[in-house]
């Protein structure tokens, strides 16, 4: 009886505790919560969504702007220029003015007076520096602003002028700088440049933008405030909050997103449908490509793969046209310039079953091994697409497995466990698909050995900056990628974005490609 | 129970087990639940088979038809990538079922040899093996799944099942032991022990034939179980590779919300496919304990 | 008594320990470097000579023994490390681990009260519509996978009829937390809730049919004792033992269940961190969620074996 008595007793206890414990925590909560509550219902609040689904940002801290950029960093973060929607054209942003000399090798920009970040310090020249060499040792960070600041040779500061030194000329400079978000000194600069995007800056960051950090829920939301400190004309929103989501769809379905974009066909088809938002089509370079797993920097080389008849037939096996219906909006490209563009030089892989099906035999191609294809887009198109590819390989006699890579740049970049690699790349222009190409590019050296082929015309492309000149430079570029195939392009990928019913966006606004920054008039949106 | 301790002639025993053997399948085809659980069971495993051996063209995308609704040519219609539903289903069937069933068994079979030594000899084995059960239990299923794909560096099918199987059986482990160290102490044990019985025979033949219901449902439950946990780990893209058709990869489609609004037949049919299998299992199961409990006859 | 719980408690530490070793080592035989996680491919050839002294600074270089009892000794001090991201793992538990024992505490609860009522009702009307139709239902339940109920039921009730959130747990408009807890809990607690049911309502059933049917409970009816008495003081009580091995048992499944069940409705507990630490290969978060939810298990299954001590003797005498 005793014991049936302490078994109760224990019982009921359990539960009690597991009452109180939830209870409790409930209670803290409320503490917290209502000081903030009554100011926060408000008009003027803006819902974006960011995902944790797809690996490149967690639901701890909020987004880092120097690898991709997106809605919310945008309006914190700003540079020293500010681009169009083209993203090939920049006026001054924190810049006050800038020169750049007839040789085009040293540049003069002069910043604004009076800046200062949301904590009220001054944003400086100092800034602007730490910033540009910072990046340049920094772990995580988009290949564009590395390609560019390694020409630069000196970099000083007078007072609120800037000089910048380059050892050769660099044509996208001002428009590379335009993405460059300046990070302050006063909070970073003791902060190792390898851990810097994990740094606790992240979690209550100081800003430049329009807005300034909140504050943050982990796991849940972060939200914007209006920056006092800024400059310039105060946005009409007075609060935006960022929700951390698995999946934008469902976001935006639920109301939790106002704006949103997508390129999967399934995203886009979902959003159609939807009453409540508007879409926007933007011009962009979205690549999505094959490439070949050729050699390591270390010599060590795929033998599969070496023999050009083997690639090419591979190619000739896959209908491209017929993958690209899968996408809304996707346009077959032969080379990294597309068909429509001046500078196409008018080479085109052609799909042809039985042709492909007698060059890879006569290749001389070992068609009892298994064919390896990884990819690491996990959203139900790639999957799609690449399970088609591998029909197609298999329709042409060969044994293929595709593997789904948890970490697409190890994997694609650093193992010679795969012969072809499938990705995407959302360039910031033309010439971002050619340096891929440079034997020393620390990825992609990798995989094409760190073959010095293509080096001379790619500098020469980054020099040039007359329209004819590297329209020449540019074909002679697609014919010598054409006789590598070291990356065949599938086709490039329209995006759309998406912008829900309750924002009003001002007039004349042109939406750009939604991983680089650029103007959107922000302060003149609205919301109902 | 107490039929076995009373003395009986050989021959009087067996006609009571046939007449025993008729009334359980009068009991069983009674139960229209159970009876329809094993209809839906027989029928679908024996489709997919069918399908398999036949060899339907699940593989085959059509990027003209994709997405096309039921009807007409594809019966429960294609894909995102126009292979059709019906032959993936089918075929997907014979994956899940063959997880589902190899798990289920192969899991019950270890978990019912280790509790019956475990619950009958007590003692020091008995610690050992709980320990081990337990550290098995303890493990979250995920994290072992997820070390076996990077070490083997594949996502294939055996991973799961050997992983099904090492998680699986701790269920099944700890009821027997719990009946077998209830048991034990029963009178007609002590008589067999008395008659000097083997303690094999004793374990497997008078103790474990009164824990076989507890066993019987718990291995229907699991079939079950497998079937859906298979869905799950694919959901989360720990599951056997894309290019497997089992019904948890046809079912991911679920995941693009796209899909769910617009395509509802992608995701419905093996949604269905699995519900239908799982509850016509569950049915079975239960039908057949309350035929087999012997407490009830 | 006391000394049989002590023993059982003190028990799951050397267990613990087995497992920090199985998945410490494991993990490294899996053959991931951390650089690579946390430093770009650019920048790894690039730097060699940063990386190198951030390999040696981070401990990466010592045997792997060293390194083991390194991680263990911090543990130990409450210092469980970093994540790849560089997130202090103490405070990525401290902020989760809550969120997930409320959904976790909350559905099994719910499911404990529905699964175990109805179980009772159909045994003691065995045949009635009550147990046909609770079968039916909880079955039903458990047949359909269980992030497919999530999903569906996101579909209707917070994109259809807009009445729940699809996701996360705290709204940053919320002007009552108890109802901002309620409608984010609702829709994840309903979709554990209906996948447990089933399970707890059979056994329940099961159990209690078994005791109903006994020769003690027989006698019990003999003595003339009325029919609720029975059901309740001798039925239930006996038919309580198994099922909360059930219900304790299911805990793990709760947590399993809850794994999926998160990322459906990006519900920011501790399984959508460990499941976000699986895909990316985040090794050190994945390492202490795994103790975190073995911990977990092992309580659950010390309280298993205090139950059946305390209600069954015959297990404590076989010990």
């Amino acid at each position: 009886m005793m014991r049936r008595k302490i078994a109760l007793i224990l019982s009921v206890a359990l539960a009690v505790g597991m009452l109180a414990g939830c209870g409790a925590k409930g209670e803290d909560k409320k503490t917290a919560d209502s000081t903030k509550t009554e100011s926060q219902v408000e008009k003027g609040t803006l819902k974006l969504a960011v995902t944790t689904g797809d690996g490149s940002s967690t639901d701890d801290k909020i987004p880092t702007p120097w690898y991709n950029r997106v809605m919310a960093t945008n309006l914190m973060f700003r540079s020293l220029f500010v681009a169009d929607s083209s993203l090939a054209k920049a006026s001054p942003d924190l810049a006050d003015s800038y020169e750049i000399s007839e040789d085009g090798l040293t540049y003069t920009i002069t910043l604004k007076d009076g800046l200062k970040w949301s904590d009220g310090e001054a944003l400086t020249t100092d800034d602007v520096i730490f910033s540009i060499n910072t990046a340049l040792k920094a772990a995580t960070i988009n290949s564009i602003y590395t390609a560019a600041f390694a020409n630069i040779t000196e970099l000083t500061a007078d007072a609120n002028v800037i000089t910048m030194k380059l050892s050769t000329p660099y044509a996208d400079m001002i428009n590379v700088l335009a993405q460059f978000a300046i990070l302050p000194k006063h909070a970073l600069e003791n902060v190792d440049p390898l851990k810097l995007d994990t740094d606790t800056f992240w979690t209550q960051p100081i800003t430049s933008g329009m807005y300034a950090f909140d504050e943050l829920s982990v796991g849940n939301y972060f939200t914007l405030k209006v920056n006092e400190n800024y400059e310039g004309t105060a946005p009409k929103i007075t609060k935006i909050i960022n929700y951390f989501v698995s999946d934008y769809i469902t976001a935006a379905q639920s109301g939790n997103a106002d704006y949103m974009f997508a390129n999967a066909a399934d995203q886009v088809e979902a959003m159609n449908k939807m009453d409540g938002f508007d879409s926007h089509e933007v011009n962009v370079l979205f690549y999505k490509y094959f490439l070949f797993n050729m050699k390591g920097v270390d010599g060590n080389q795929n033998e599969a793969m070496q023999d050009v008849k083997v690639r090419k037939a591979l190619i000739e096996a896959i209908d491209r046209a017929t993958l690209s219906t899968l996408y809304p909006s996707a346009t077959v490209l032969n080379s990294g310039v597309p068909n429509e563009d001046k500078a196409y030089n008018g080479f085109e892989y052609k799909y042809d079953e039985e042709k492909a099906k007698k060059d890879i035999e006569a290749s001389g191609y070992d068609m009892g091994r298994t064919l390896k294809i990884c990819y690491y887009n996990n959203d139900q198109t790639s999957i799609d697409l690449i399970n088609t590819v591998v029909h197609y390989l298999e329709q042409a006699g060969l044994t293929v497995e595709a593997t789904l890579s948890n970490d697409g740049t190890t994997d694609l970049f650093t193992t010679r466990d795969y012969d072809i690699g499938f990705k995407g790349k959302s360039a910031f222009s033309m010439n971002e698909w050619y340096t891929e190409y440079m034997s020393g590019d620390a990825l992609f050296g990798n995989v094409f050995g760190g073959d010095t082929a293509f080096d001379e015309l790619i500098a020469q492309l980054s020099a040039a900056t007359d329209e004819k000149e590297s329209n020449e430079i540019l074909k002679k570029l697609q014919d010598l990628e054409q006789e590598k195939v070291y990356k065949v392009p599938a086709f490039t990928v329209g995006t759309y974005v998406y912008t829900s019913k309750n924002v009003t966006i001002p007039d004349g606004v042109e939406f750009c490609n939604t991983l680089y920054s650029c103007d959107l008039d922000f302060e003149n949106w609205e919301v109902k | 129970m107490s039929d076995s301790t009373t003395v009986s002639i050989k021959n009087q025993n067996k006609s009571a087990a046939s007449s025993l053997l008729k009334k359980n399948i009068r009991k069983f085809m009674n139960n229209k639940l159970a009876l329809f659980g094993l209809i839906v069971v027989v029928i679908m495993t024996v489709a997919c088979v069918v399908g398999m051996i036949v060899g339907v063209d699940y593989n085959t995308p059509n990027l003209t038809a994709l997405k096309t609704p039921p009807g007409g040519e594809h019966i429960l219609g294609t894909d995102t990538i126009g292979r059709d539903l019906w032959a993936r289903v089918l075929y997907g069937g014979c994956y899940s079922i063959f997880i589902g069933v190899f798990c289920a068994v192969m899991s019950s079979v270890i978990g019912a040899i280790l509790g019956a030594i475990s619950g009958y000899f007590g003692g020091k084995i008995d610690q050992l093996i709980i320990r081990i059960s337990e550290i098995f239990q303890a493990f979250p299923q995920l994290v072992l799944v997820m070390m076996l794909v990077a070490i083997v560096n594949k996502r294939g099918l055996s991973n799961l099942l050997v992983i099904f199987v090492l998680t699986g059986w701790m269920t099944t482990f700890r009821m027997v032991r719990n009946e077998f160290m209830s048991l034990k102490g029963e009178t007609y044990v002590k008589v067999c022990e008395a008659f000097g019985m083997k303690k094999s025979r004793i374990m497997f033949n008078q103790i474990l034939p009164n824990v076989m219901s507890p066993i019987i449902v718990s291995t229907t439950t699991n079939v079950a179980f497998f079937i859906l946990q298979e869905a799950a780990l694919s959901f989360i893209g720990l599951g056997v590779a894309d290019s497997t058709p089992t019904w948890g990869n046809i079912l991911n489609a679920a995941k693009s919300v796209s899909v769910v609004t617009n395509q509802w037949w992608v995701w419905v049919f093996p949604g269905l496919a699995i519900s239908l299998f799982v509850l016509a299992i569950n049915f079975l199961g239960d039908g057949l304990r309350d035929v087999l409990d012997a407490k009830q006859q | 008594m006391l000394k049989f719980i002590l023993k059982k408690l003190l028990m799951i530490i050397p267990m613990l320990l087995l497992i920090s070793m199985i998945v410490f080592f494991g993990l490294q035989m899996t053959g991931v470097d951390p650089i690579n996680f946390m430093v770009s491919p650019e920048t790894l050839s690039a730097n060699a000579n940063n990386v190198e002294a951030l390999r040696e600074s981070l401990g990466l270089n010592d045997p792997l023994i060293v390194q083991y009892f390194h991680w263990l000794g911090n543990c130990l001090h409450g210092d469980f490390g970093y994540s790849f991201d560089g997130s202090a793992i103490a405070s990525i538990i401290a902020v989760r681990m809550p969120y997930t024992f409320e959904l976790a505490g909350y559905s099994l609860v719910l499911s404990a009260i529905i699964g175990i009522g109805i179980g009772i009702i159909s045994a003691i009307r065995q045949n009635g519509i009550i147990d046909y139709v609770g079968r039916v239902l909880a079955v039903l339940g458990q047949a359909i996978p269980q992030f497919l109920v999530g999903i569906i039921l996101i579909q209707f009730f917070s994109i259809k009829l807009g009445l729940f959130p699809s996701g996360n747990r705290v709204s940053p408009e919320a002007t009552n937390t108890f109802v901002d807890a309620f409608v984010h809990l609702f829709l994840p607690v309903l979709t554990l809730t209906i996948g447990m049911v089933a399970v707890l309502m059979r056994y329940a059933r099961n159990t209690m049919l078994d005791v109903l049917n006994s020769d003690y409970i027989k006698t019990a009816r003999s003595k003339g004792i009325p029919e609720w008495k029975v059901y309740l003081k001798h039925g239930f009580r006996n038919a309580m033992k198994p099922v909360l091995v059930i219900l304790v048992f299911r805990i793990p499944m709760l947590v399993g269940g809850s794994v999926v069940i998160e990322s459906v409705f990006s519900y920011p507990g501790i399984g959508l961190t460990m499941t976000n630490a699986i895909t990316s290969g985040d090794y050190p978060v994945v390492l202490v969620t795994t103790l975190i939810i073995a911990a977990v298990m092992l309580i659950c299954s010390f309280m298993v074996d205090v139950f059946n001590a305390l209600l069954d003797p015959r297990v404590r005498l076989g010990e």
